[in-house]
Parts: C-alpha cells; structure tokens; sequence
C-alpha cells in the first residue's frame, strides 16, 4: 500500500500557492488508479512523490511503510514504485528493445540468467517479444511507449506509475498502451497508477481521483466521477460525449440517470425514458 | 487561394534499395475560403500531403496547382507560395529560437523583407490574432509555459499574413482547457479573417467541430472526400481504416436504427440535444421547460 | 532525406568474422594498424592486399562498400602526397623556382597513401561486420581493467550507447526544424558563407533547447530506473572468448608476423 499523509508541496520556497495542498491518499495493491487533471492541476507531482523524484515539503509518503525520505534505501523504493514519463523518446536508453528492457535489472545487480528471463517475460507482457532486436527509433510511438513499460516491468515493481504516458501518442498507439496496462492489471495484478487528462482513460479504471489546484475534489469510481459533469467542466476536463448529452437533456429538464458512461448504458437509458413517456 | 492535386504521388528515394511509396493517385480540391479536415492514421501519407501544399516537397509525379499553375513551373516561386501557405507543423513551440518573443514572431516578415514599420504591424496583428500577450513580447520565448509558446509559434506564421493555414495536430500534448481555446482560435481566423484552413487532426470530435470539408487519407492516397456528413454517414468504412466517427454520431445513428426520427447530420452534442429534445417534445406532446 | 541515413556502417551477416567477440576484432585490428606501419614495401602491400582480400572474403561484405568508405580519403591522400612529394629531400625529378620533387618524397607519397587505405579498409570491417552496441560493449570491457588506474569505462561506454542512441532521433529532429524555419521563409542555400552560418542560428538554437532538456529527462528516467553507474552493475549478454577467436588470433598474427617480417626479409636472406 502507498500511503499519502497530508502531504503539501511546493516548487518554490516564494511562492504562495501550493503545488499539493494537504493531499491524503491511499493506493491500495491491485487497483488501477487513473489521477484526471487539467495542467498544473498537481497530478504530475503527486505522481513524483510515489518514488521521490520529489520530496514532500510537509506530511508524508510511506511505500509499504517505507517513507520516501529515506536516502539510504532509495534504490529499493525505485525498484518497488516503476516510472513511466510522457515522452518515450527520452526514456529509452539503449539501440536494442530488448537491450533497454534489461537497463533496470543490470542496474540492480540481477544475476545475467534472471534478467534474461524478466526481460523476455517484461517483453512478453507489453506484446513486443517479437521486435526484442530492433532498434528502438524504428518503431511506433505506442511501440516504444511499450518497451518503456517494459523496461520497467522487468525491475518487477510492486507499483507502476505512469505519468501523462499517452499524451504524445496517436489514438492507436494510447490504445496500445491503455490494453497493456489493463492486461498487466487484469492478468499480473500490477498495482497501477495512471495520469492522465484523457477521460476515455478515466473510464477504463477502478478509480478516478480528480485534482484540481494541488487537492483531490473527486475520488470515486469512473460512473460517479462522470456524473459530475458540471464541476469536471469547471476545472478544464471533459466527459465523454454521451454522458456529455444526457447531462445536457438533463438541464433540459428531461429526467435521466446522471451515471452513465457509455453508448449503451446512455441509449437504453434514452430508450426507457421514451417508452414511459410514450405509455404516459 | 485554390489548391488542387491532380494524381499526386511521391515517393522517398525513388528508385533506392529503401524506396518507398508515400503517397500515389492523389486526387483533391480546397476551396478558398474553406474549412477542411484531413483524418488518417498515422502513416496514412497525411503529413507528407500538407508538405506540399507550401513547396517544401514537390510532387514526383502527378502535380499540384495552386491557383491553377504547377507549383514545379518557373511561373510559381516557390518562396512567395510559403508566405502565401503558413504551416503549423506538430508542436510548433519548439522551432522557437529567438531571444525576444517579438523577434521571433517577426522572423517570417524579416524573412519577407518587409519595411520594419510594416513587420511592426503584422507581428501586432498576429500576436492579438493568436492571443499572445502584450507583456510577453520582450521576454524570452523560452520562459513561457507550453500552452503560451504555442501560441507564439502560431503567431509567427500568422504574420507572414497567410491566405491558406494548414495546422498539423495543433492541439497535441495540450488538456481539455489548452485544445479548447486553441481550437477557438482556430475557428475564429476562419471565420473573422475568412482564411482558408486545413486541420490536421486524430480527432474525429474536433474535426465535427470545425470543418465543413473532410479529406480522409489512407495507404497513401484519399479514401473520401466530402462534406461533414457524407464522410462521417461512412462509419463502417472509417471504422475499417481505424479510424472512428465521433461518439455522438455513433450514438445518433444506433437510434436510428432503431426507428427514432433523427437526422443524420448530427456531429456536435449540442446537434443531439437539440434533435433528442424535439423528439422528447413530440412524444410528450408538451413544450418543456 | 536526413532521417534516412542508415545509423553507423554496420551490415547484419553471418560470417565468421561477424561472430568473433569484439574483444578480439578490436585488439586485431589495432594491432593490424600497428603492423601497418612497418609495411613499407612492394611485396609488403602485395601481402596485405592478400589479407585483406582473405577477410573480406570471409566476412561477406561486398567490395563496393569497402570502396565507398575509402572514397572520402582521398583529398587526404592528395594533401599528404603533395607534402610528401615536395617536402622530402632526394633525387630532383622537376624543380620550379624553389619548389622541387623528388623520387623520395614520391615513393614515400605512395607509401603513405597505401597504408592509408589499408587502415581505412582495416577498420571498415570492423564497423561494418560489428553493431555498435556490440562494439561499445567490447571497448568497455577492455577498458575495465584500466579503472584501476581511474578510467572511467562504464561511464564512457554509457555515453557512447546514448550518443548511438539519439542519433538518428536528433537527426529526424534537425529535419523537422529545417522544414518548420523554411516554412517561415528561412534560406539556408543561398548567401555567403556567414550569411549560411547565420542562417543556422534558428535550427541550432531549438537544437540545443531540445537536446537539453532530452538529457535532463533521460537522466530522471535512468535514476528512476536505478541507474547509479558501473558499481555492483551486471550484464545481460555475457561476452565469451571462443574457439573461433583462438583461431582469428592465430591467423592474424602469423598475418602479422609475415607483415612484420618481410620488411626484414631482404635483410636476412
């Protein structure tokens, strides 16, 4: 479990408004968390606390009991808490797939034969077995976004932080990358942290937390997330447009449930509500 | 400014070991005055497309008119037709280099060779047009945020006062609140400059929005072509390519499939809301609140 | 297009010569360069077109391409022929003013020509028949002995993979910023050679911008994947000396050795 203890931060010793603003959290093992956020809403930096990229400036990060500050075991904490960032280009190290999934687990000291073994399995789990010899700069945006993952997945973290991991991509390679971390959640019970400011994404999770100006406003399942419309919109985030639509005809005065996120929970909804009416 | 293509092609390293076929059979035609959106997925030969609408690629076969004269004659330089067709390439804030948020506006009229009074002015026009503000022009572009650069960068093709922009995926990388006011911006030099605009997007929501024409692009040559309605009527065959409709779209015609009298020109939420709402007044016979 | 530049010179392949541990390419084709030095005769370039003909043979490796890096010597080959030839004192051949040639200085032009292609060619195999990976990998570990002596061999075999590494993504980069700067009325092709250098400026300075913060990025990424240098650091593939470089080593040095030994052989006899 990560444990996040009203925990506050800022960038700047001068500055008045605060990056997170007495933010408590916990992220419970097995859960797929996606944080929503519009820029600078403090998602990212949340996302930096989890393996000390940043340190808090008041409260407390705990890993599995372990608090963030510790520098003498901040090796471990890296290996616990994997980090994926938005740009894949800048995070691929070496010229060959398979040669850059085995980076972490070189550096942890993994004897040769195991870090074979997690790196064909880490490749395996993203689904780029089968590209483990080519040259990184050849591939796709998703692709590469992939051997990321996996190269983190061969330090066989606890936890997988992904910070904006699809905001440079095209809409195939973020559903590449959204499959692969649903598939690592699903199948492998990878602890996943996910931010991002795509609400299809959203809708994908067992949890969305929404933050705006460095404090959590919502935290709660994807249907009752999107059911405030009114405040998503108001902090710069969008809805999918079904749910966007029943929100509308809501105002309207037509009366429909406010939970609905997809085409066919909306459309027998809508279908329901003409037959009563109809049936006076 | 019309552009048309007639049989384009071109191909990387034509005849190479590593030759290979970008685009071929390229049929198309942008009105002046319009608002089109090119769609496909990555690959699809649309950025390869757009590089030629300004001259910085030249057909290998087949031609491209511009106004009705091959871009490849002598009659066209090629120089004037990059003024003339400003180009918005994917995350434009990092070609920013210069050490002023002005002079780097400027860079394009400079490059014009106009009077400084008059490149004054269009970096005053461009910068009210892309909404970058007065106080940053004698700050480093390099000090703003993502958001605002891209402004800048915007600014500086806009002041080259060009009649046709083509805008490749200019909402990349940005939140809900950024696509929004980019895309407003957008809009607003189409409508109130009456510029012609080509959008490149991987939205099909945005598209909807904005354009009135849609060009799809795929494996190297055009799919469809057509209005708003007639390209997005083709959900399957989009769907095929891998492409989507918008959501709405969707979800209108599944309600038409099952009876309900909606139109098929629906594309925005608020389209659906309006047509859902008449339907819903019908049945009830009563006028709602 | 920029971005089509195939990324070092290697060519994938089979060949014997492309199995050999790296280790072992590496020292041959030092101590390959080393013998060079000594050839200095008729028979001694006859014997090391012999050798080089053999490898290439072996590796696979068309003519054409070894022809093709050795093309770009030759305004080398020419400025140091002309020293050569009017710089050494000897017998005159032609003398204007106080200039004069001598048959010396031209037999030690075509010497020096000579083991000048018979390097390139030398180290051309070397690039073409090992990945850069592989061969970072193996200057790595020879060096590992010398960080005793604090040389940093990790260190610079890490920079050289990034270097590989972003290459062609810094190329593609360079690209994209000359269309974007041309798109704006940029003229890199036109003026004098100041006027050309100035005309860079708005590609270099976005160059540098981007190539910063890649490397601020890259570091966080590699902290946060436990990257803390060479200490306590394993390798996933192992390099292991085999019969095969036994072998090389034996041929190569007899090669050597016939190199070597013909220089004096005249003397012998």
């Amino acid at each position: 479990m990560i444990e996040i203890q009203d925990v506050t931060y800022r960038y700047d010793e001068n500055q008045i408004d605060l990056a997170l603003n007495h933010v408590s959290l916990d992220i419970h093992e097995g859960e797929f968390t996606v944080i929503l956020g519009h820029n600078g809403s403090g998602k990212s930096t949340i996302a930096k606390h989890l393996n000390a990229i940043l340190l808090p400036s008041g409260g407390k990060v705990l890993v599995d009991g372990m608090d963030t500050v510790e520098e003498e075991r901040l090796y471990e904490l890296r290996q616990k808490v994997g980090m994926v960032f938005q740009n894949p280009d800048n995070q691929i190290v070496a010229t060959i797939v398979e040669e850059d999934a085995a980076f972490g687990p070189e550096n942890l000291g993994v004897p040769p034969q195991e870090i074979r073994e997690r790196v064909d399995f880490a490749l395996k789990a993203v689904g780029m077995y089968e590209k483990r010899n080519e040259a990184p700069h050849n591939l796709s945006g998703g692709q590469k976004q992939r051997i990321a993952i996996a190269g983190i997945i061969a330090m066989m973290p606890r936890y997988l932080v992904l910070d904006e991991p699809t905001a440079m991509l095209d809409p195939k390679g973020r559903r590449e990358v959204m499959k692969t971390l649903r598939y690592l959640n699903k199948e492998h019970g990878m602890t996943i942290v996910l931010i991002t400011h795509y609400m299809e994404e959203a809708a994908q999770a067992d949890r969305v937390i929404v933050m705006d100006h460095g404090q959590v406003i919502i935290d709660d399942v994807p249907s009752m997330t999107f059911a405030n419309v009114a405040l998503l919109k108001s902090v710069g985030l969008d809805v999918p447009q079904v749910t966007d639509l029943m929100f509308r005809l809501r105002q309207s005065g037509v009366y429909l449930r406010h939970d609905l996120l997809t085409i066919d929970e909306c459309e027998q909804e809508l279908e329901k509500r003409l037959r009563e009416i109809k049936e006076g | 400014m019309e552009i048309k293509a007639e049989q384009l092609g071109y191909t990387y390293m034509a005849g190479g070991p590593m030759e290979k076929v970008a685009l071929h059979d390229v049929d198309l035609e942008i009105k002046s005055g319009s608002f089109v959106g090119i769609i496909g997925h990555t690959g699809s030969g649309k950025s390869t497309l757009i590089q030629h609408f300004n001259g910085l690629m030249k057909p290998t076969s087949g031609k491209l008119l511009i106004d009705g004269k091959d871009i490849t004659s002598k009659e066209v330089s090629l120089r004037e037709l990059r003024f003339k067709v400003g180009m918005v390439f994917q995350y434009p804030e990092h070609q920013l280099f210069d050490e002023t948020v002005y002079n780097d506006i400027a860079f394009g009229p400079k490059n014009m060779k106009l009077e400084e009074a008059e490149i004054r002015q269009r970096v005053q026009e461009a910068a009210n047009a892309a909404q970058v503000d007065e106080a940053w022009m004698n700050k480093s572009p390099f000090e703003l945020s993502g958001g605002q650069k891209r402004r800048v960068a915007i600014a500086g093709v806009l002041a080259m006062r060009p009649e046709v922009l083509v805008l490749d995926e200019p909402a990349a990388g940005l939140d809900p609140k950024g696509r929004d006011e980019i895309l407003q911006m957008v809009a607003e030099l189409h409508q109130q400059r009456h510029m012609t605009v080509i959008l490149v997007s991987h939205s099909m929501e945005d598209i909807a929005k904005l354009a009135t024409q849609i060009i799809v692009m795929n494996e190297g040559t055009v799919a469809m072509q057509g209005t708003v309605s007639e390209v997005f009527s083709h959900g399957d065959e989009l769907q095929a390519m891998g492409l989507d409709v918008p959501q709405i779209t969707l979800f209108v015609q599944r309600l038409i499939q099952k009876g309900y009298p909606l139109s098929r020109d629906i594309f925005t939420v608020e389209q659906a809301r309006q047509e859902i709402l008449a339907l819903f007044q019908k049945e009830q016979g009563v006028k709602p609140c | 297009m920029l971005t089509d530049i195939t990324l070092g010179q290697y060519l994938p392949g089979e060949s014997v010569i492309h199995k050999l541990d790296p280790r072992t390419k590496i020292l041959l084709t030092i101590a390959y360069i080393t013998a060079l030095f000594f050839v200095n005769t008729v028979a001694g370039f006859a014997l090391c077109a012999v050798f080089m003909g053999c490898v290439l043979k072996i590796s696979g490796i068309p003519l054409k391409f070894i022809l093709k890096s050795i093309k770009p010597l030759w305004l080398f080959v020419i400025f140091t022929a002309v020293i050569n030839i009017f710089m050494t004192d000897g017998k005159i051949i032609f003398q204007i003013w106080v200039i004069k040639a001598t048959w010396e200085g031209v037999y030690l032009a075509v010497i020096m020509s000579l083991r000048l292609v018979f390097l390139v060619m030398g180290t051309s195999i070397l690039t073409y028949t090992t990945s850069p990976i592989v061969l970072t990998d193996g200057i790595e570990h020879l060096l590992a002995p010398f960080r005793k002596i604090k040389v940093p061999a990790h260190e610079i075999a890490m920079m050289m993979t990034i270097a590989i590494r972003f290459i062609p993504t810094i190329i593609e980069e360079t690209d994209k910023l000359m269309k974007a700067q041309s798109a704006r009325g940029a003229d890199f092709e036109s003026g004098n050679l100041i006027a050309r250098a100035k005309a860079m400026v708005p590609i270099l300075v976005p160059l540098f911008v981007s190539a910063f913060r890649r490397a601020d990025e890259l570091a966080l990424a590699m902290e946060c994947r436990c990257y803390h240098g060479g200490d306590q650091r394993t390798k996933m593939k192992q390099l292991h000396m085999q019969q095969r470089d036994t072998g090389a080593f034996l041929i190569v040095t007899v090669a050597i050795a016939l190199l070597i030994g013909i220089r004096y052989l005249p003397g012998l006899i």
